[in-house]
């Protein structure tokens, strides 16, 4: 990647959940995600520590993607487990939202 | 008397006194009546009945009183203030002069005008806070104001005795000794009283409060079972048992999680005479599902024509649910398209779980989709097809996570895996037996931890050609094995 000199480089704001994230949690990773992209434009969710993702974590997960892209920002998904990573590959947000295994890897 | 002695028998008619008032209120505020007191509102009759009881309370107080030439160390008081503050003037003024009737009895005379003028200006002026105040916000006077009212008969009842008293010194060495205890005795009394009547005031509030709340709950209640009606409405109705067309048989069940659920499968036969067959899964639960289900729903029946491919059929539905959607919920979606003909199916999907293709010779395998995002999530979205020949008894089986998401009470998942080996166990069966089946084992595992997510499973076999040569299959198709000929 080739980045011009003297552009600022814009960095991400790595937000982290852990546990499960479903119709209980949901709303609080919704409001933190909301949030941060208020002060960051591009934000990540470090999802090492997450457990399992309901249809509710799902479109907290879509409705931040959506946020990111109307304020020209970025989100981006870290390091999802095997059984979340289903998830998002079944669901088909896995060639939606960007998914890396390490924060080096973001662009 | 010693002054010991003085003190202790006055101890003693102290805690007579309390005994009686706290029976007294007790009784008093647990009254039926008593509810038409506390707001102000008690009848004629009812305010004559409180006037006799605290009357009647004061004139106890005096007689269970130590009395010494003057000097009284007693609840008397009580009576009238209570009357006041709870009934009015009047009765205040009724229950003063009750309670000084005993005083009239033992004397000294010269204590008798005190008594009385003591007893009803704290009845009056009691009865003037309830007309003011109570009457009109509704607000019973606090233990303080009480209590100040009871130290003001005290020390108006004192003031007078003094000054109606014919050897001043004498009566006032007893007065003060005594006053400590009385005013002791009479601000317990008062707020032992009222703590009571707060008690009841809360009590009235918080019943209000749940019988407020059980009426809008049974409410919420009654438009919960009438949207579950309109919701099992959308779905086909399989009572009757499996559905058969030539060619084809169908049979699905659906468990809600609650009354109304994200979950459903349809299915029609279109113009071209083909079985379009759907299963989906909205996103989130309850209310919100259940619009967006009917939605969606709606929309497949709606924008579905001969000739369309299923991936052509999804994109349109999804477009339109991507423009109506403020909140991104989204629904996965496994859509097949059989020729009951020939077998061709035809199929595409939308981020669902992957379907189970049976196959007539026992094998079971998860049946290829192609990718495909959600539906409703953005408008412009592209969805894909793939296409399968089925053969005479082959079947397709789907669900949706409900079913490998169920959980049982150690927190353990069914798991795809489960599914799998379900069928496996007994591949050659009919639809409604596969899904009966694959039910009892869902709800087997879950041993009666609760039902957390809906639960969806269809199944639907090809039969082959119109006029089978290898038998006839029973339409209920319950328990039969399908065996073509020469198996």
């Amino acid at each position: 990647m080739i980045r011009q000199a003297g552009l600022p480089i814009v960095p991400w704001r790595i937000l982290t959940a852990s546990g499960r994230i479903d119709a209980l949690t949901g709303a609080e990773t919704e409001r933190a995600c909301h949030e941060a992209l208020r002060q960051d434009p591009r934000v990540a969710l470090d999802l090492r520590e997450v457990t399992y993702l309901s249809s509710a974590g799902l479109r907290v997960l879509l409705a931040t993607l959506k946020l990111a892209a109307s304020r020209n920002g970025a989100f981006a998904l870290i390091a999802p487990k095997e059984g979340v990573r289903e998830i998002l590959d079944m669901s088909g947000f896995s060639r939606i939202i960007p998914i890396v295994d390490d924060v080096a890897n973001l662009e | 008397m010693a002054g010991v002695d003085i003190f202790v028998s006055f101890l003693h008619s102290m805690a007579h006194s309390m005994a009686v008032v706290i029976m007294a209120a007790y009784f008093v505020t647990r009254a039926a009546w008593f509810g038409d007191v506390l707001d102000g509102r008690a009848s004629g009759k009812t305010r004559a009945k409180i006037m006799v009881i605290c009357g009647l309370l004061g004139m106890l107080g005096s007689m269970a009183g130590i009395h010494l030439h003057g000097a009284t160390a007693s609840t008397q008081f009580l009576g009238p203030m209570l009357a006041g503050l709870l009934a009015g003037p009047l009765a205040g003024l009724g229950a003063g002069l009750i309670s000084g009737c005993h005083r009239l009895l033992i004397g000294p005379a010269f204590t008798i005008v005190p008594t009385l003028a003591a007893g009803v200006l704290v009845g009056v002026v009691g009865g003037t806070y309830q007309q003011v105040v109570t009457r009109r916000t509704g607000q019973m006077i606090g233990a303080t104001g009480a209590t100040l009212l009871a130290i003001l008969a005290e020390i108006c009842n004192t003031t007078l005795v003094l000054v109606f008293s014919h050897s001043l010194a004498k009566t006032w060495a007893l007065q003060k000794s005594i006053i400590m205890p009385v005013f002791v005795a009479n601000v317990a009394g008062t707020v032992i009283f009222f703590h009571f009547i707060q008690s009841l005031v809360n009590e009235r509030r918080i019943r209000q409060q749940r019988d407020q709340f059980l009426a809008q709950n049974h409410k919420i209640e009654g438009e919960l079972s009438a949207a579950r009606d309109i919701q099992m409405g959308m779905v086909p109705d399989m009572a009757g048992g499996a559905i058969d067309w030539p060619g084809g048989r169908l049979f699905a069940i659906l468990h809600t999680a609650r009354e109304v659920g994200g979950d459903f499968y349809d299915f029609f036969l279109d113009r071209e005479g083909k079985l379009v067959f759907t299963v989906g899964d909205v996103s989130d639960k309850g209310v919100p599902a259940a619009l967006f289900m009917a939605m969606t729903r709606t929309l497949m029946r709606g924008l579905s024509e001969p000739g369309q491919l299923p991936h052509e059929l999804l994109a349109r539905v999804n477009q339109e649910l991507a423009e109506s959607n403020r909140t991104s919920m989204f629904v996965t979606l496994f859509c097949g398209k059989l020729d009951l003909a020939t077998g061709e199916l035809g199929f595409s999907n939308a981020g669902h779980n992957p379907p189970l293709l049976v196959r007539r010779n026992g094998t079971v395998d998860w049946l290829r989709l192609p990718p495909g995002l959600v539906l409703g999530a953005f408008a412009s979205s592209t969805f894909l097809m793939d296409k399968i020949i089925l053969g005479p008894g082959d079947s397709i089986v789907a669900y949706t996570d409900g079913v490998t998401e169920a959980m049982d009470p150690e927190g353990g998942m069914y798991s795809p895996e489960r599914l799998l080996d379900t069928i496996r166990a007994r591949p050659g069966a009919s639809p409604r037996e596969l899904v009966e089946r694959l039910d009892a084992s869902v709800n087997a595992f879950a041993a009666g931890a609760a039902q957390s997510d809906d639960i969806t499973l269809l199944a639907v076999q090809y039969l082959g050609g119109r006029a089978p040569a290898w038998g006839a299959v029973p339409a209920d198709g319950a328990g039969e094995a399908f065996v073509p000929s020469g198996a």
